[in-house]
């Protein structure tokens, strides 16, 4: 949960009093366009970048104050797939999805090798554990980047950007994922930018501009709103048809 | 009038740009400070992170080594050269083994491999951290409960404590062998006796001091380099920006250390 979170840069309001609720096991989906600050509410729910003001919470506990060595901790129970992946250039797929397992010590090697095969197979990379991240296709990287947030079982999955860039059937293979992730009770926070992806998989969705939330809610709700930045930031949305089940049913439901 | 004006808009501007520089400098130097502070906290992990240390080493130590024995040979061999011949002309040209051999142990051994090495760890320690924080993997390790400063930068400071030692005296060993050449070929001087000559110079403090500097430098250089990387931002642009950075700064903070080192030395011992 964020209370009021504010981040200024060098005089900069790039965060400016953002409130929002995400329930466990919801995949809430931070919709904006480029530069409107959906990275930089990820990197602060990560613990990445301190807010100026205003706290986060997780299951109650406020993680604002904590030390890095606390933060630590938190993080182990959170996974996330960057947008540029953020795999290491100079280890196997193995190593890459096994690094963190092996990094914190409290598994035998056996188990480790064991919990990533189950990861590779969970993202449809069996056998591919050798290569190196040179080799791989743009959809294989994004997967074996959810492979690594999903080895250790992390309560919470972030997302930045996981479908851009990606051609429709690897896009749709990682909205999959993600949805499976959400059986599991995995609770996903998904910042994208593409609309048909975001009313695909999520519950609850956030849209934000210039550091500010413009509507949050259902995807009813945000097609409800009156405001102008809503309809503009929809309107390609509105005018190509087909469109995703959710979302015609919400549109249905608004009108 | 006119110039009156112009004098002052100079003036401004340069005063601007300089408190600019300064505080740029201001934040680098506590940025550095912070970071070097973490590394030294995290030297503990020496045994949690020895395969990436082992590894550095290789690259700082064994990979150096053309270059660095290179640098070496050609300092002794000028320096032979450009003594050698202002020496014969007073009869004195036994005296080049121990001006060399001095003048390698002392300064050059030290401040050529120190120079080498911050252009090329420097460069190599900035491009590798500095592409991975444009690409989001520091962001990952912090993500994931690992500090960058323990699992990268304390690795290769490590290396660069333990690797300089062994390339200064590569460096010593090369420049000294290189102003023998000369001295035999180009002065007619039996190897005998400049090898005699150059090792009758060295003192024991002459031996402590240049071996004293490649730890120093090793450590400013691998932690100067590495704060550059980490600080790493604006694309291949910014990349570029840091590299430059790191090595102008480790090559001048060689020569300033040396120069601290050599007056203290002097007036102490």
């Amino acid at each position: 949960m964020l209370e009021d979170v504010c981040l200024r840069i060098a005089g900069r309001q790039i965060i400016d009093r953002v409130s929002l609720t995400v329930k466990q096991g919801d995949v809430a989906v931070f919709l904006g366009p480029s530069g409107a600050g959906k990275s930089t509410l990820l990197k602060i729910v990560l613990g990445l970048w301190r807010p100026t003001s205003g706290k986060v919470t997780i299951d109650g506990n406020d993680i604002t104050s904590l030390d890095d060595e606390q933060m630590h901790d938190v993080r182990r129970r959170m996974g996330v797939v960057f947008q540029g992946n953020a795999l290491f250039d100079s280890l196997t797929v193995q190593q890459n999805v096994g690094y963190f397992l092996q990094r914190r010590s409290a598994f035998p090697k056996e188990a480790i090798d064991r919990k990533v095969e189950e990861a590779l197979a969970f993202v449809h990379l069996q056998g591919q554990g050798s290569l190196y991240p040179d080799e791989l296709s743009g959809g294989m990287k994004k997967r074996v980047a959810i492979a690594r947030a999903v080895v250790s079982n992390p309560d919470i999955i972030l997302y930045d950007e996981p479908t851009t860039g990606l051609d429709p059937i690897n896009a749709r293979a990682i909205l999959d994922l993600i949805r499976k992730l959400k059986a599991r009770g995995t609770t996903s926070v998904v910042i994208t930018h593409v609309l048909k992806d975001a009313f695909t998989i999520g519950d609850a969705f956030t849209l934000i501009n210039e550091g500010t939330v413009i509507a949050a809610g259902s995807a009813r709700s945000i097609l409800s709103s009156q405001h102008p930045f809503v309809a503009e930031f929809m309107s390609d949305m509105l005018s190509q048809p087909p469109m995703p089940h959710a979302f015609a049913l919400a549109r249905q439901e608004a009108a | 009038m006119q110039n009156n004006f112009l004098l002052k808009l100079c003036v401004t501007i340069t005063s601007l740009s300089m408190i600019s520089s300064i505080k740029m400098l201001l934040w680098h130097l506590q940025g550095h400070t912070a970071m070097m502070m973490g590394a030294l906290r995290g030297m503990g992990t020496l045994w949690r992170y020895r395969r990436e240390t082992l590894d550095e080493m290789y690259r700082i130590g064994a990979q150096s080594f053309p270059v660095v024995l290179l640098g070496g040979l050609f300092a002794g061999i000028i320096l032979a050269l450009e003594t050698g011949h202002r020496f014969e002309s007073f009869g004195a040209k036994t005296l080049v083994g121990h001006t060399v051999a001095l003048g390698m142990v002392r300064e050059l051994g030290a401040v050529i491999t120190g120079l080498l090495l911050a252009a090329r760890t420097g460069a190599k320690n900035v491009s590798e951290l500095g592409s991975m924080q444009l690409s989001e993997q520091i962001d990952a390790l912090r993500a994931n409960g690992e500090d960058p400063v323990r699992s990268l930068v304390v690795p290769r400071m490590n290396a660069s404590l333990v690797m300089f030692l062994p390339l200064t005296l590569v460096a010593d060993i090369s420049g000294i062998l290189g102003g023998m050449y000369v001295a035999s070929t180009s002065l007619q001087l039996d190897p005998s006796f400049y090898w005699n000559s150059a090792m009758t110079g060295l003192r024991i403090k002459d031996i402590v001091v240049g071996f004293s500097k490649p730890l120093i430098f090793g450590f400013f250089i691998a932690t100067i380099s590495c704060y550059f990387g980490l600080a790493t931002s604006g694309g291949n642009t910014g990349l570029g920006r840091s590299t430059i950075n790191a090595v102008v700064a480790s090559s001048i903070v060689v020569l300033a250390i040396d120069f601290v080192f050599t007056k203290v030395v002097w007036e102490l011992l």
